[in-house]
């Protein structure tokens, strides 16, 4: 006898999964209980949003304060290996990954950060890294210029402050996305880090990651997460750096409606994502 | 307050849906039960970017899968079916027995091939739309499908000779 099924097999089988699914009795549960549940989820999301925010706002005045505080102290390009020299201000912390080496920042650098300033990506050590951003997204999602914010204004970084010292592992920036005739404002979010891909904001911040052969240059994994209104990705560099790129039709921030379309196709993304001119601090 | 409107709104009319989708996914109420508020959670978080009815259905049965998955990658969460369906209430128009024989056949299939089936035969996926929420090529899904549907058809070898009931 033949184990191929005939033509009305599938056809037979879906009425009867569906009848065998009709007869399976789902718990008596309440609403109310998922509502709570999701609730509890969004707040400890923002919860957490709100600590990196916090982390990265001491962080990032911390780097401006090495860096113009004195003469002597700089922060360390965690790519490039520990500090060396006795004039060096910055220590790397112990990481057990060769490829994961955050920019920590030690103790005169806290306090001089609370003196920071208000708007902290204004400031110089990191301004010109934003800018770099907006200006590498606007090359290869926007060469016209007609769709891209003109300027950052806003920085999302990742980090840990722990009294002792501060420890920057991404650094990021949304911007915001028009299209012309359109009241919405969708949002293209970076985030460039130094530790691994799964400890990423734009990682954490969606469920449906599939990894993607490339052959982009200096990437060693990608990945694309599609989800209804956007699209991510992320690149895993040869050299350790992790950068994730979200673009999403709406700017949850900033406006309630979407644009149309999602800016950028995937491969667009990925390209993107790949540039070598997203760096870090030095 | 939109948010937990619409929420509460599509969970009082799809969530028996996703159980059962859970169900014959995982074969344990149980794990069912923690599939579906995994999933619900989630989308509670996205809701209002998804708040659309299909949107909000792939979505959540994009999760739903996904967490299936991983929830096979744990050792210790592996497949652990059941022989009886948790409940008989439903008159389904299928024969005891026959729902029986069928649920047998069905968690006697890979992990794999059973997602493949449960979003082609019970969401009624198409197979580049399975591709999508698997994250897997149109070729994988077409390739566990035969092989899925072969081993059904062996197993519930009365339809092959029978033919239409």
């Amino acid at each position: 006898m033949s184990d191929h099924p005939d033509d009305q097999f599938p056809e037979r089988l879906q009425e009867r999964i569906r009848g065998l699914a009709a007869r399976i009795g789902p718990p008596a549960t309440s609403a109310v209980d998922d509502v709570r549940r999701g609730q509890a989820r969004l707040r400890r999301r923002r919860a957490a949003t709100g600590a990196g925010s916090l982390a990265a706002v001491g962080v990032v005045v911390g780097v401006v304060a090495l860096t113009v505080g004195s003469g002597t102290e700089r922060a360390v390009d965690p790519a490039s290996g520990p500090a060396s020299g006795p004039s060096s201000g910055a220590t790397l912390s112990a990481d057990p990954s060769p490829t994961s080496q955050p920019s920590c920042l030690s103790d005169p650098a806290v306090k001089l950060a609370k003196k920071g300033a208000s708007l902290p990506w204004r400031d110089p050590a990191v301004a010109p890294l934003l800018r770099s951003y907006r200006t590498i997204v606007a090359n290869h999602l926007d060469p016209a210029g007609r769709h891209l914010q003109k300027r950052p204004d806003n920085v999302q970084s990742g980090g840990a402050i722990d009294g002792k010292r501060s420890c920057l592992s991404a650094l990021g920036t949304k911007l915001g996305w028009s299209m012309p005739g359109q009241s919405g404002l969708g949002v293209i979010q970076v985030e460039v880090g130094n530790e691994s891909w799964r400890d990423t904001q734009i990682q954490m911040a969606h469920t449906e990651w599939r990894r993607v052969r490339t052959e982009l240059a200096g990437v060693t994994r990608a990945y694309v997460a599609q989800y209804p209104g956007g699209v991510a990705v992320g690149v895993v560099r040869s050299d350790g750096r992790v950068v994730g790129i979200d673009a999403d039709a709406l700017f949850g921030n900033n406006s309630t409606e979407p644009v149309s379309g999602v800016p950028g196709s995937v491969d667009d993304l990925l390209a993107t994502a790949a540039d070598p001119g997203f760096t870090l601090p030095r | 307050m939109r948010r937990v409107e619409g929420f509460t709104a599509y969970v009082e009319r799809r969530r028996a849906h996703l159980f059962r989708a859970a169900y014959l996914l995982c074969g344990d109420a149980h794990r069912a039960e923690d599939l579906v508020q995994t999933t619900l959670t989630k989308l509670y978080v996205h809701f209002p970017r998804v708040a659309g009815a299909a949107n909000a259905d792939a979505y959540a049965r994009r999760v739903l899968v996904n967490s299936h998955v991983d929830e096979t990658r744990r050792p210790w969460r592996r497949e652990r079916s059941y022989a009886e369906l948790p409940d008989r209430a439903a008159d389904s128009g299928l024969a005891p027995e026959e729902a029986d024989e069928l649920w047998a056949a069905l968690r006697a299939l890979p992990a794999g091939q059973r997602r493949v089936v449960v979003l082609r035969h019970y969401w009624g996926l198409s197979v580049e739309e399975t591709a999508g929420d698997l994250g897997i090529s149109t070729g994988t899904v077409k390739s566990q499908t035969s092989l899925a549907l072969a081993a059904l058809a062996r197993a519930l070898r009365t339809d092959v000779t029978r033919g239409e009931r």
